[in-house]
């Protein structure tokens, strides 16, 4: 989901594939939702910076 | 079900936009089969693999005129049939159409509420490539707004894909 979506709104979700855009789904928007994933590899949490790129020991988001 | 040997006019009690649209399938001038089925109110999924022909149009006719439908090559066989494009209309059950209780967490369970940032996993018929395709998690290069021609879209905004198939 995108990070502009602002919570306790209501958020219209659609997609688009194979040059077809779906109908418009309304989702509601919440605060937090904590969700871990691990990598298989290494065992350790991925996670991914505002930016788009994966986070990192070498990669942090930034401060503030 | 009609002849593979001769061509089917599509009905003409389909009404605009619909008819228009269909029109553009006419330079095609193949075998078409048309199934009709009133009062139905489930998607749209038929192909028909006794047909053998290069190109099946499946059409699924509504007395409310809401239809999807998609055009697909008839395949070698059952299961081998590949679709070539579809239509969505906004037909509640049709192509296409979003549902609440087909999208999850990527984790698992449900979606909602739906979260900033959050992964979700999106199902909907026929929306990605035929082979399913990932992207690269990169500490530097961000994943991707589009991925084989798939996006997802929340208030407009276009989300990071990490993963997009056909299924």
């Amino acid at each position: 989901m995108p990070f502009e979506l602002r919570p306790g709104t209501m958020a219209k979700l659609q997609g688009f594939g194979r040059q077809v855009l779906s109908s418009v789904l309304p989702a509601a928007v919440s605060d937090a939702a904590p969700e871990l994933f691990e990598e298989c590899s290494s065992g350790h949490v991925v996670a991914i910076n505002q930016h788009g790129g994966s986070k990192g020991t070498g990669s942090p988001a930034p401060f503030g | 079900m009609p002849s593979a040997c001769r061509p089917v006019r599509i009905r003409a009690s389909l009404t605009p936009p619909w008819a228009t649209t269909l029109r553009s399938f006419s330079p095609w001038a193949g075998p078409l089969a048309v199934l009709r089925a009133v009062g139905v109110n489930g998607p749209v999924v038929w192909i028909g693999p006794e047909i053998d022909a290069p190109l099946v149009l499946a059409v699924l006719d509504f007395e409310n005129h809401w239809i999807s439908w998609m055009e697909t090559t008839s395949g070698g066989g059952e299961g081998t049939e590949q679709v070539v494009s579809q239509r969505m209309t906004g037909d509640p059950g049709g192509l296409g159409y979003l549902r609440a209780e087909a999208i999850s967490a990527v984790a698992g369970g449900p979606a909602s509420p739906s979260v900033p940032g959050a992964w979700i996993a999106l199902f909907a018929e026929q929306r990605g490539p035929d082979r399913a395709v990932s992207a690269g998690l990169d500490a530097q290069e961000p994943l991707p707004l589009k991925l084989v021609r798939t996006r997802v879209l929340g208030n407009r905004v276009l989300a990071l894909v990490l993963f997009t198939g056909a299924f």
